[in-house]
């Protein structure tokens, strides 16, 4: 079921935040992929809260390899307003405040590509947080 | 330890958001470029792609200046709970296009910036960017128009982070032109056809996987039960 429709976009951010955490932790995606050269593999995900606000979390738990050696991360990954729109590879042009024109790229709601962009890059950025 | 990854809002609903503010002058109305570096002609565009800095020459003008912008982010952080030890983070945004007509090569970095409020922000915060920086700058050949742009978070930075863990929750960062804007250092001035920026996007309606984010590496802090036995 489509989550970014019109009655989604004008619920409050709070709101908005809760429904795209509970609709990405009840995916039951492919649980394996690679990304920016890493194997990463979902081994558990779910909706959690947090802080004194119970602030809604997308939370996983991953084993992330490189060239077929395990890489030491910090589990569990959390994610706080994530994403589930991801480019559909197609351009729109739109004109700048100043009026030039810029080409942008369209994006499409795809809740199984969101969840492996957004943990594929937590994974290379936490890895180069370690090196 | 755990990896928190948190992106603004989008929109004006808060509790967090960004935008990009701007200093506009009409043309043969430029400013010198330490006034269009104060407040005075303060604007905001809360497009999902726009500059996360432009410097535009006023080309009727010699010297004068009629755009200056940079952008403010402001993050949710407070899920880490208070306590938290912060050893890492990473601020990202993703380009998609840049300009340097008047190869005045703008670089951007990350700085402490204090907005009155934490979202919904006015036009009027582009006074309250600092020049402290958070990060190392990235050059404009380094700047990526395909993909994020890594701004690791330095000493100060993960200081302020903790900070602001232990007050709001809200953790605000301002990125602008590091070599002329944060500088104080005018430009080359030249023709009015002189677009120098660096743009990418900032949160969308949904959230986009292309959203700013910031990536942190922490320790949560020890909670405590209190138990009383009675007998």
């Amino acid at each position: 079921m489509k989550i970014d429709t019109e009655q989604f976009r004008v619920k409050p951010n709070r709101e908005k935040a809760e429904i795209k955490v509970r609709a990405l932790a009840d995916r039951l995606i492919q649980p394996k992929f690679s990304m920016h050269g890493f194997e990463i593999t979902i081994l558990s995900q779910k909706y959690a809260t947090y802080g004194a606000n119970a602030t809604p979390c997308f939370e996983c738990t991953i084993r992330v390899e490189r060239f077929g050696v395990e890489i030491n991360v910090s589990n569990p990954f959390q994610f706080l307003n994530p994403p589930i729109l991801v480019k559909d590879g197609t351009k729109s042009i739109i004109t700048n405040i100043d009026g030039t024109k810029q080409e942008i790229d369209n994006f499409k709601e795809d809740l199984d590509e969101a969840i492996k962009q957004m943990v594929g890059e937590a994974v290379r950025v936490a890895v180069s947080q370690i090196r | 330890m755990a990896t928190l990854t948190v992106y603004p809002d989008a929109g004006a609903g808060g509790p967090t958001g960004d935008v990009c503010f701007y200093q506009f002058y009409g043309t043969g109305s430029g400013v010198a470029w330490a006034t269009i570096r104060a407040t005075g002609a303060d604007n905001v565009d809360t497009s999902a792609s726009t500059w996360f800095t432009q410097m535009r020459p006023d080309g009727s003008l010699s010297g004068k200046w009629r755009y200056l912008a940079r952008g403010g982010f402001t993050l949710p952080i407070s899920g880490m709970g208070t306590g938290a030890t912060i050893t890492a983070g990473t601020f990202s945004l993703e380009g998609n296009a840049k300009s340097d007509s008047n190869s005045i090569t703008p670089d951007l970095n990350i700085y402490d910036f204090n907005p009155a409020t934490n979202y919904n922000f006015a036009a009027a915060d582009y006074g309250n960017f600092t020049t402290t920086a958070y990060s190392t700058a990235i050059t404009y050949a380094n700047f990526s128009t395909v993909g994020y742009n890594d701004f690791a978070l330095n000493a100060t930075a993960l200081t302020d982070m903790a900070t602001a863990l232990a007050g709001s929750g809200i953790f605000p960062i301002g990125c602008a032109n590091a070599n002329y804007d944060a500088a104080n250092s005018a430009p080359t001035w030249g023709d009015d056809l002189g677009n120098n920026n660096l743009t990418g996007y900032y949160a969308d309606q949904a959230g986009t996987t292309s959203d700013p984010k910031l990536v942190v590496t922490y320790t949560p802090g020890v909670t405590f039960v209190g138990k009383v036995m009675i007998f």
